[in-house]
């Protein structure tokens, strides 16, 4: 919170401020300690899956990742927030199996389905020939891979 | 206990320190810790309130049992060293030294129409210097940063007590 807002708050009457309190402590009962760990460990790996997926299209690097309970080695197109609200990744499997039965060809995943996620030191030249930059299936593109 | 009903029973417990005053079991009183902080700087979780007291019977004790047991007549409730009002811990603690000065300098409050004492932020300042745990420090932090601070006075009740906000 910025310091402006801190002191507004702390400019505010005191009865005001107790309410506040009070809110507070109802907060954390309905949220204890436990939780909110929880829940800052899973913006913490959500952070660094998103750092990773994110520098790999920029430096186009081929990624690693189980999902569904198969490996997947993929060229990473588009990364952002889908139509649904969620992260999800655009990408071109190269390698591995999938629900569908397809091996290759471009994907959508879902990052929150994704685990022993990894950048791999393999760089691939450029999008693939069907890749969209502005992919129907995202409302918010937050890196993409420039047009071929 | 309802959502709606106050978690922090304030206007209660300041009445009960009143009735302490007026029945003469005590002879003055001010509202300290963190809901005294609460006062000047933006508001932060506290699960109890602190109420220091100079009280009349003067023993090592300060004639804290006798207090105690006023607090109990009038139906209060006990866990460990804290009376509940509601579900609310309050401390009642014998001032001493820099927080008996913090009563005897206290502002005057009146919240929801129940006549108070609160300690000034210069005391508050002083007695979190005094204990130095890390919420103290970062209560110094905030007064300074987001209440008017009378830095004479401040540094009069410091050197008064041989304090130091770097110690």
């Amino acid at each position: 919170m910025k310091p402006e807002m801190r002191a507004a708050l702390a400019r505010e009457s005191y009865e005001k401020k107790i309410r506040k309190v009070e809110q507070l402590i109802r907060l954390a009962k309905e949220f204890p300690r436990e939780q909110t760990k929880r829940a800052g460990e899973e913006l913490a790996r959500t952070e660094a899956v998103e750092s990773t997926i994110i520098s790999a299209i920029r430096d186009r690097m081929v990624l690693e990742f189980m999902y569904n309970g198969q490996p997947r080695t993929v060229e990473p197109q588009t990364y952002g927030i889908s139509t649904a609200g969620h992260p999800v990744l655009r990408a071109y499997q190269r390698h591995g199996r999938s629900g569908s039965g397809r091996a290759n060809g471009l994907r959508l995943f879902d990052v929150a389905k994704m685990s022993r996620l990894k950048k791999t030191v393999k760089r691939f030249p450029k999008a693939r020939p069907e890749h969209d930059p502005h992919d129907s299936a995202m409302k918010e593109v937050r890196a993409t891979l420039p047009l071929p | 206990m309802s959502d709606d009903s106050p978690t922090i029973p304030l206007a209660d417990v300041l009445r009960a320190a009143n009735d302490l005053v007026s029945t003469g079991v005590i002879k003055d009183y001010a509202l300290g810790g963190a809901l005294a902080a609460i006062h000047y700087v933006e508001p932060f979780t506290t699960y109890g309130a602190d109420i220091f007291l100079i009280p009349i019977v003067q023993d090592l004790s300060g004639g804290i049992s006798r207090i105690y047991d006023a607090l109990r007549a009038k139906g209060l409730g006990v866990e460990g060293e804290h009376l509940l009002l509601g579900n609310f811990p309050v401390q009642f603690l014998p001032a001493h030294g820099l927080t008996e000065e913090a009563v005897r300098e206290a502002k005057p409050l009146d919240y929801k129409g129940v006549p108070a004492k609160i300690f000034r932020p210069e005391h508050i300042i002083a007695i979190a210097s005094s204990v130095g745990r890390h919420k103290d420090l970062a209560r110094i932090e905030q007064l300074m940063a987001q209440t008017k601070v009378d830095q004479n006075l401040l540094e009069a009740i410091l050197k008064r007590h041989k304090l130091s906000l770097s110690s």
